[in-house]
């Protein structure tokens, strides 16, 4: 079992064909493909979630080319992987709430504990451990980076912990780890 | 004639018809480009830059009809005004803010303005792809709710009923309360973000059946919407004047119902025009705090509100035909002999324009830009360098009286801003300012002013399109005259993108058709040569840089 989670994601880079250092949109969706979800609207989310910062800049642009990320970057590894983990815990009663948004908050809260590809048809497994106790959402809301707290509502982020509770996730010694699998 | 720069095109947009005016539907299909080569656009809250334009092909109108959605929607719905205000407080804070809240519309604004005009102009999804690879998803996201409808009319009308009641939400009462300058985006719940609603939306499918019962029932006695209903592709007659009362109806009737699909999910919706009384709301408590907002509630116009809304966008464009040109602002010890200049024949070329309209279009090699807002009185001269590069020279003639610039020899023209051109400038540059000499270069919307020009029932606008093509770059020009029997105005004269001249001559056609004196007349050109070729020359030559400051 890896550790660190940048490293987490090489396996599935290698089973995505991603070997170039940086990727686009296109190659990145292969990689999306991995998470099962078809819906066009989470794989722009997915994508929305890892473009680069200066994709967003002051206004809308219409731009012919594409933009690419840096896959030997570490944060931008952690933020991939973080985005497909996130790809497939919203199946599991998380619905309601965007890719960006579950990216966003989920390594204050979720520790990311394995990742693998299942033998059969290459879906993503992961196994995820809650981080912190997952009842006091003050404490956790402020937890968050402070850019994040200025974007994410403090009632949408308890809404979130409330699903996350429901779906099994818990702290202290009821708290092991959780196996998903991509749908 | 005079005109005063208004304030800012004002926030009246409502749901307009889409394409009959914003795309024709009759244009000839472009030449197919390779990938990804269409002009480049960007939208940024209150209009928009289009450049990279090469021919007049699909590509690049799609390009300017993209952007123009982007602010139809922006307009007419409350989180798009909100991201305006927020950006208009210009300070730091406020444009990371401002980003912050205008990134949540993304997903709503690339899908409506990505399929929207791509269905316009008959595009399917593989020439989108092929012009804009980015965009096929936003495509494919816009077509999951469009592609459910029974017919293209109402696709039309899902698309923009799903975007703009995923903007309609009630922002501006928790904006106020927490105060524009603090509002952060945490403030805002998720259902009340367009991106969550417009996801809510996706997952929530409409009923289609009950929907067109309940238009059958709104316009049982109106065959057209028969007629619009069972057409199988789109044309730019279903969304005319003639039939805009029904456009009208089934806009209500498909928005009331994707509205009711987001209250069932706790997303609360403004009403259609919900948005007006937000604004209302929002500038009564921004006059009290004193905030600098410059987003304006127009008086609804005489004419027919949507074609002069159609017009007002269009002119949202600032059109760039290429790099900006070198330049260099001369000593003013240089004689004015120096300045004479071509093309066509000698002459000297006054130009009397706002200094940020100077600024924009040059590059001065000796970082002397900023000074040359300052004065706004130059002679111009334009000529190949050594190495073969264009380059223009400017020299200052703001203390000059006119008596120097009048020679024997060859002839003065002027071109001059029409937001500067009043009885004060004719009196100050006397003599150098007639009509056959003159031509004023249109940088306040028309919009605004065409309904005050033409208030007066004898006056006409008379106007003509024109091409020109310098060293490859595609600038073309309108050219109009504000005539009374027997007396013609100065030339006015405004260039802008080929898809924008496509627009205008819609507007023109639609606002003539409903009893606005407007009307084409080609004689424009040839009354005011030679002074129009050379003046044109000058301008799509020297200037890159096009529209309203």
């Amino acid at each position: 079992m890896m550790t660190a989670s940048a490293d987490l994601l090489q396996p599935l880079l290698d089973a995505a064909a991603l070997t170039d250092d940086l990727a686009g949109p296109d190659a990145l969706r292969r990689l999306w493909a991995l998470v099962g979800d078809d819906d066009p609207r989470r794989e722009e989310e997915f994508l929305d979630a890892i473009s680069p910062d200066d994709a967003h800049d002051d206004g809308l642009p219409l731009r012919v080319g594409q933009w690419t990320i840096d896959l030997t970057a570490t944060a931008v590894r952690t933020g991939v992987l973080t985005a497909l983990v996130a790809g497939v815990l919203i199946p599991h009663g998380l619905d309601d709430f965007a890719i960006g948004f579950v990216t966003a908050v989920l390594p204050t809260v979720i520790q990311i504990e394995r990742v693998q590809l299942s033998a059969g048809d290459q879906r993503l497994l992961v196994e995820l451990r809650a981080k912190r106790d997952l009842g006091s959402e003050d404490e956790l809301y402020r937890a968050l980076p402070r850019s994040v707290r200025k974007e994410i509502n403090r009632y949408d982020f308890a809404d979130f912990l409330e699903r996350l509770r429901d779906a099994g996730f818990a702290s202290g010694p009821a708290g092991g780890p959780i196996q998903l699998r991509a749908p | 004639m005079q005109a005063s720069r208004p304030v800012r095109p004002a926030a009246r947009f409502s749901s307009v018809p889409p394409s009959s005016l914003a795309v024709p539907a009759d244009q000839p299909d472009g030449e197919r480009r390779p990938l990804g080569s269409g002009g480049e656009g960007w939208f940024a809250y209150e209009g928009w830059l289009l450049g990279g334009v090469r021919e007049s092909g699909k590509a690049d109108q799609f390009a300017s009809a993209h952007e123009s959605h982007h602010k139809q929607l922006a307009d007419s719905t409350a989180f798009g005004l909100l991201c305006r205000a927020l950006r208009q407080l210009e300070s730091t804070e406020a444009a990371r803010r401002a980003r912050a809240f205008n990134r949540t519309t993304a997903p709503v604004q690339e899908a409506f303005a990505s399929w929207t005009p791509a269905t316009a102009i008959g595009w399917t999804r593989n020439d989108l792809y092929a012009a804009y690879p980015a965009y096929a998803g936003h495509w494919d996201v816009m077509d999951r709710i469009t592609s459910l409808a029974p017919s293209p009319y109402l696709a039309v009308h899902a698309a923009h009923a799903s975007a703009r009641a995923s903007m309609q939400a009630p922002v501006i009462d928790i904006a106020l309360q927490v105060g524009l300058r603090d509002l952060e985006l945490a403030d805002i719940p998720r259902r009340l973000r367009p991106d969550h609603r417009f996801a809510t939306l996706q997952r929530h499918p409409i009923d289609w059946k009950a929907l067109v019962a309940r238009i059958d029932a709104a316009l049982v006695a109106d065959p057209r919407w028969a007629e619009l209903q069972s057409a199988r592709s789109l044309s730019a007659e279903m969304f005319s004047s003639p039939v805009r009362t029904i456009w009208a109806t089934v806009n209500d009737t498909v928005y009331a119902a994707f509205a009711e699909i987001l209250d069932a999910n706790h997303c609360p919706t403004l009403t259609n025009e919900g948005h007006h009384g937000e604004l209302r709301s929002l500038l009564a408590a921004a006059a009290e705090d004193a905030l600098p907002l410059t987003l304006t509630m127009a008086d609804p116009p005489a004419i027919d509100r949507t074609t002069l809304v159609v017009l007002a966008n269009a002119e949202s464009e600032t059109y760039v035909s290429g790099p900006l040109g070198p330049a260099q602002l001369l000593p003013t010890d240089i004689t004015i002999d120096h300045m004479v200049t071509g093309p066509v024949s000698p002459h000297l070329l006054l130009c009397l324009r706002q200094g940020a309209s100077t600024a924009r279009n040059f590059d001065f090699a000796d970082r002397r830009g900023p000074d040359v807002g300052s004065s706004r009185a130059h002679l111009r001269r334009g000529e190949l360098d050594d190495a073969g590069e264009f380059r223009v020279s400017l020299l200052d003639v703001a203390d000059q009286p006119p008596s120097a610039l009048l020679r024997e020899d060859v002839p003065t023209y002027s071109i001059v801003d029409l937001s500067r051109f009043d009885t004060e400038l004719v009196r100050r540059w006397d003599g150098l300012i007639s009509s056959q000499r003159t031509a004023l270069v249109i940088d306040v919307p028309l919009a605004e002013n065409l309904p005050v020009w033409l208030a007066n029932e004898d006056a006409t606008l008379r106007y003509a399109f024109i091409r020109t093509q310098p060293q490859g770059r595609i600038v073309p020009f309108l050219l109009a005259t504000i005539s009374l029997p027997d007396v013609h105005s100065h030339l006015m004269l405004r260039a802008m993108s080929p898809a924008t001249v496509r627009v205008l001559r819609a507007a023109f056609d639609e606002l003539s058709q409903q009893g606005m004196q407007i009307t084409q007349d080609n004689t424009v050109v040839e009354r005011y040569e030679p002074m129009l070729g050379i003046v044109l020359a000058h301008l799509a030559i020297e200037e890159r840089v096009f529209g309203i400051l």
